[in-house]
């Protein structure tokens, strides 16, 4: 057996001499590879997004899983402080931390976060689902007119009439139906941190979740 | 029946026993990305898409293991169990496993790995098993890949995902839990008979001389993955001897047992690939064309082995209920140019073919209770010799059963797992002759494992 002829000593050094710079020259090849991907903050962000953000929430932040939100044409300073919410574990779900704290901490930094929420706000937004009728127009009349007689504000003022959102106010048209209803118990039970959401929520019962869920799962 | 064969019949079902609970998840991938487990694994080491494409973009998610020195790129693991077999006696009153019903680690391992830079990353793997006496410790898998995604200018989404891997058992590369290497059952006992008595050398089986191909074997193989739908790969096997024991390390690298493929092993695998809301699919097809020499020569005539598989993969995945199904088909050819009546009269006869086939169903509720249900049936052609010899009345492998297992996960890095293993046929039919000579019942084979799994 031609192995078992050369001397431990000589036979390991040389191996080791060999895959050293197997290892080296396989380094260099990578590095070779990735010098050509520091373009702009822009070009990265897009890069990212292409090649870490979709594998989750789809291409260009549209998909059609009801774990992973759609991001596309969200408010861009909503994406903004969800991302550094993430990165500093103030936005501390279950999913949340076993999907995105990782995300926003090492994919991320805080140079690339307002650069990924410009790259996403931009994008063209998922289209509406209908739903049941009967729930789309219970949800409409809730989301539009609230019920003052308990203290439930309209969600509209907020959200805006057509929910596409303002500034810290996310966007929640053409939102998973499931994504929605989550996001709404989680924030009822003060386990998802957002203090002015938190005291909306508080005073929904389950059955208008589902019915406002349904209706802006419709909206484009 | 010569002792001589039996022996080796022995030692042949021994190491196929042995050589099944390779080991898996990978704790330093999770800190490299700061994710929970659950991204990449539906429970370990069966992987989501997300895992898929961690691991087909070459491990290089997250951070570079020199940019976090913090995140130590090790991760330790091991399994503690124990096992009861139905009918632990053989007819001359020897056992079937010495350490029936005794508690003891199982197994133990350590991995490095990591993300070099955007394009390099892998892992290795080195792990103790028990052999019934003690453990053997030494080189387990090994993985690592250079790598480039491809994203159109303006793209939103690789067009085209493109590598190298180099890693040291066929299939422990592939991404879809329906092919040997992290197919399941992920864990089995150390000591009890499971699985099937002969086993395909793709799917770890061994040769009539007794010597499988996992982490004896070296592979370099390139891939693309095209629109996360088409996956085609090309990869060559040698013995990982000389240059390459590195793949090997402790693995007894001189022993005149030791299995040497001729030249290059070809191995190929094509797959279809779709994911739709929560689904995903896969159908795929793999194999592998090995010319060996059984008897630790490397010259003369060589078996070969022609090993064409088959295989699908569905998974449903939310928060709260998972669901997935496996299988896979395979059908090797044997030509025993070395092994048969011309040359070492291990075998009867100058080929053979086998015929494995295995199914399983799993559901888990919020990635913490599982239960799984898996069917397993092979058949193959008569060998006096090579299966007569090792106990079967009608002369062929015939192995069927189904295995049962319940697992709990009260958090991230422990797994409790309960598993039953049930037997309709071994070696032939649903009774063989033992090594004691005496008949036995495929169903004495049944038996119960529990095995705490943790990782760090
Ligand atoms: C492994 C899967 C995964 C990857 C990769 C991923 N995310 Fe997420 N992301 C999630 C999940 C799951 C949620 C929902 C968390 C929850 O339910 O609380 C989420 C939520 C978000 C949110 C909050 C959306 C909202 O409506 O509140 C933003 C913003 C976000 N991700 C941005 C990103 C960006 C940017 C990237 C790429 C750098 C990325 N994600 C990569 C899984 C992922
Ligand atoms: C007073 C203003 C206000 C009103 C009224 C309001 N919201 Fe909100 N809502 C917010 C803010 C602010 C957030 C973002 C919280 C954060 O930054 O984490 C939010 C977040 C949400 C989210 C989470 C979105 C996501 O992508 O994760 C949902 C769902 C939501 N609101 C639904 C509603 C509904 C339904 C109503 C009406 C019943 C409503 N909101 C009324 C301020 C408001």
């Amino acid at each position: 057996m031609s192995s078992n002829n050369t001397t431990i000593g000589s036979g390991t050094l040389k191996t080791a001499i060999v895959w050293a710079m197997s290892v080296a020259l396989g380094g260099a090849a990578a590095q070779a590879l990735a010098q050509k991907a520091n373009e702009s903050t822009a070009g990265e962000a897009q890069h990212i997004a292409a090649t870490v953000c979709f594998a989750c929430h789809g291409p260009g932040g549209v998909n059609d899983n009801p774990m992973f939100p759609n991001l596309a044409a969200q408010q861009p300073a909503y994406l903004e402080n969800q991302l550094h919410a993430f990165r500093e574990h103030k936005r501390a779900e279950p999913t949340a931390q076993h999907f995105m704290w990782g995300v926003a901490s090492r994919d991320l930094d805080a140079r690339l976060i307002a650069a990924m929420a410009h790259y996403f706000a931009e994008q063209p937004a998922a289209k509406g689902i209908p739903g049941d009728p009967k729930l789309v127009a219970e949800g409409n009349e809730l989301f539009h007119k609230g019920d003052p007689k308990r203290g439930l504000p309209a969600c509209a003022s907020c959200h805006g009439p057509d929910a596409h959102g303002a500034g810290p106010f996310p966007r929640l048209a053409g939102q998973h139906k499931e994504y929605l209803l989550k996001q709404l118990h989680l924030i009822k039970d003060a386990i998802r941190n957002a203090p002015v959401m938190h005291g909306v929520a508080d005073k929904l019962t389950d059955s208008e979740m589902v019915a406002l869920a349904t209706y802006l799962q419709s909206l484009n | 029946m010569s002792r001589r064969i039996f022996a080796l019949a022995a030692i042949a079902g021994l190491a196929s026993v042995l050589a099944a609970p390779a080991a898996q998840a990978i704790p330093a991938f999770a800190r490299q990305t700061g994710q929970n487990c659950n991204a990449c694994h539906v429970s370990f080491p069966e992987l989501t898409p997300y895992g898929r494409y961690f691991k087909l973009s070459g491990y290089t998610l997250g951070k570079p293991l020199l940019e976090y020195p913090e995140n130590l790129p090790l991760a330790v693991m091991a399994q503690f169990g124990v096992t009861d077999t139905r009918n632990n006696t053989y007819s001359d009153g020897s056992k079937v496993d010495p350490h029936n019903g005794e508690a003891r680690l199982q197994m133990a391992s350590v991995f490095l790995g990591g993300k070099v830079n955007d394009h390099l990353g892998g892992f290795v793997q080195w792990t103790a098993s028990y052999n019934g006496s003690g453990y053997d410790f030494g080189a387990d898998n090994t993985d690592i890949r250079l790598v480039n995604t491809r994203v159109a200018p303006g793209g939103q989404e690789p067009d085209l995902i493109y590598g190298l891997t180099v890693n040291n058992n066929p299939t422990s590369q592939d991404v879809w839990n329906s092919t040997p290497a992290w197919q399941f059952p992920y864990s089995t006992s150390a000591t009890a008979i499971t699985g099937f008595a002969n086993s395909s050398m793709i799917d770890g089986g061994t040769d009539p001389a007794g010597n499988d191909l996992h982490t004896g074997a070296v592979g370099f193989g390139g891939y693309v993955f095209w629109k996360q739908t088409i996956y085609a790969e090309l990869s060559l096997y040698r013995t990982d001897n000389g240059l390459f024991s590195v793949f090997d390390l402790g693995n007894d690298p001189d022993s005149t047992m030791r299995p040497y493929i001729k030249g290059y092993a070809p191995y190929w695998r094509l797959a279809y690939n779709k994911q739709w809301g929560p689904s995903s699919i896969e159908v795929g097809t793999f194999g592998m064309l090995t010319d060996r020499y059984a008897d630790g020569s490397d010259g003369g005539p060589t078996d070969r082995y022609k090993d064409i598989g088959l295989d699908a993969q569905y998974q449903y995945i939310t928060d709260v209920n998972t669901w997935t199904a496996q299988t896979s088909y395979i059908h090797e050819n044997q030509d025993w140019n070395l092994s048969g009546p011309a040359n070492l009269g291990l075998t009867s006869n100058p080929n053979g073919n086998l015929n494995t086939f295995r199914i399983k169903g799993s559901y888990w509720y919020r990635h913490k209770y599982g239960a799984t249900l898996g069917y397993f049936a092979s058949n193959g052609s008569e060998d006096a010799t090579l299966y007569g010899g090792a106990g079967s009345l009608n002369n062929k492998p015939d192995t069927s059963g189904y295995i049962l297992e319940a697992d709990y996960m009260p958090w991230d890095y422990v797994r409790v797992m309960l598993q039953y293993t049930a037997y309709n046929k071994y070696l032939g039919g649903s009774t063989y002759t033992d090594p004691g000579g005496g008949l036995r019942n495929a169903s004495d084979n049944n038996s119960v494992f529990l095995n705490l799994w943790v990782a760090y």
